[in-house]
């Protein structure tokens, strides 16, 4: 035998075919299932939800209202005002199962909140920033018909869905976990996108039958909850997830507004009249935002 | 809102994993043609596996040659292999890592025995080990391959 020294052989060891292909497949194929999981898991939650007993709700949810209580939520003197909003509008939804309990909370940004069990939360800077009671009446009626739909319970329920997914894909790393949490979330916004759209026409439908008239529903999307900034954004959400309690978020979009005037032309609504003044001591010109562009 | 931020942080993994590739993949080649270089050039240096070199004879000195090399995993490598861990089968971009690893070891093995002017390297072995990352462990920094063999000087006239 004689030494004859060859190069390596390239051939065997190192795979043919393109890696970026393999990862571009593999990112869609973990995505899709991903998804799809959420999407079945969603649709379980939908056909679930309606079939929860109201009282089953009250009874595990119950003690948020007497928390908000406790923490002074309802302690501000705004308060009263909000609620007693609600209950003018709640009356036009007499079968409702729900004994609806207002409180503002402490935060700039303009937002509300429907929680399990009833509770509704008005930011302050909501209050601050709405010109009439009118646009305040559909911000809650559009709460409440979070309740109608009892969105609460199934934001929850599809919060805990995303959650089961990201970690049933962590067992096969975190870049799975990573990519199957991605999807998830994105696939859930479907179902938010709906509910956001049927509580806005459930909520337009109780302004309408309260005051006659949609005026200031459109306003509400045009100057009310139209600047928020990605670091107040960021801030909301981080105060939601301490609460450990669903947000529902309000997504903007013309759409919503041009579904809404669609909407009201079909049923014969108006979309202006005359509005209601509200907060006792402001006056229409030092309100400002939306009335300064009134 | 939330979903522009969701969007921020899909965009920006995104393009740190193409960034990860393009670099990683510049490095990849640029390594290879190196490795393919030396192997040309130190071709004739016999590297092997058996415990003498045939028909060379009684070899009149030898001593331990080592030579190792530490790679590191790329992002885009790393991720990729991570979701291979779901479904299984082939970790093709840590082939190519590991098959780097191996052959700059035994150049390096070559090197050293040349410049310790050795005829041959018998008994090559290699051995490989992995470099541990993270809190828990379970992270992969880089993997290490040694080669180790005995570098052995022949008696003039027979080699």
């Amino acid at each position: 035998m004689s030494f004859d020294p060859r190069l390596p052989d390239e051939s065997v060891n190192v795979s043919e075919g393109s890696v970026v292909r393999e990862a571009i497949l593999l990112v869609v194929g973990v995505a899709a299932l991903a998804a799809g999981l959420t999407l079945a898991l969603a649709l379980s939650i939908e056909w679930v939800v309606p079939r929860i007993p109201v009282e089953a709700e009250r009874w595990v949810f119950g003690a948020i209202g007497e928390h908000l209580h406790d923490a002074g939520f309802d302690a501000d003197e705004r308060s009263a005002d909000v609620q007693e909003i609600v209950d003018r509008l709640a009356v036009h939804w007499p079968d409702a199962p729900y004994r609806f309990r207002v409180g503002v909370l402490d935060d700039e940004l303009a937002n509300a909140m429907a929680l399990p069990g009833g509770s509704i939360l008005v930011t302050a800077g909501l209050l601050e920033r709405v010109a009439n009671e009118n646009e305040l009446a559909f911000v809650l009626g559009h709460e409440l018909g979070h309740f109608h739909g009892r969105d609460h319970l199934s934001g929850i329920g599809r919060g805990l869905a995303i959650s089961l997914v990201a970690a049933a894909f962590g067992l096969g790393g975190d870049a799975a976990s990573l990519v199957a949490n991605t999807a998830s979330s994105l696939s859930n916004r479907v179902f938010d996108r709906n509910q956001e759209s049927d509580a806005d026409l459930f909520g337009m439908e109780l302004v309408v039958r309260e005051y006659g008239h949609a005026g200031g529903a459109t306003a509400v999307f045009e100057c009310v909850l139209s600047d928020p900034s990605e670091e107040a954004q960021g801030r909301i959400g981080r105060a939601a997830e301490r609460m450990g309690n669903y947000m529902a978020t309000h997504p903007l979009g013309p759409a919503r507004i041009d579904a809404l005037r669609a909407h009201a032309e079909e049923r014969g609504w108006a979309l202006t009249g005359p509005l209601s003044g509200w907060i006792r001591e402001r006056t229409e010109s030092d309100a400002g935002g939306c009335s300064a562009r009134q | 809102m939330e979903a522009y931020l969701e969007l921020a942080s899909v965009v920006f993994g995104l393009v740190l994993l193409l960034v990860a590739f393009a670099v990683g993949e510049w490095i990849e080649r640029r390594h290879y043609r190196s490795i393919r270089r030396r192997e040309e050039r130190w071709r004739k240096l016999p590297a092997i596996t058996l415990a003498s070199l045939p028909g060379a004879g009684t070899p009149v000195e030898s001593e331990l040659v080592m030579g190792h090399v530490v790679i590191s995993v790329d992002h885009f490598k790393r991720f990729v292999a991570r979701l291979r861990q779901l479904f299984g089968g082939r970790i093709r971009t840590y082939e190519s890592l590991m098959d780097r690893a191996r052959r700059e070891a035994i150049l390096r093995l070559k090197q050293k025995a040349i410049e310790e002017r050795f005829h041959a390297v018998v008994n090559v072995r290699l051995e490989t080990a992995r470099l541990a990352s993270g809190r828990n462990g379970n992270g992969t920094a880089g993997i290490e391959v040694l080669a180790f063999g005995t570098g052995i000087r022949l008696q003039r006239d027979s080699a």
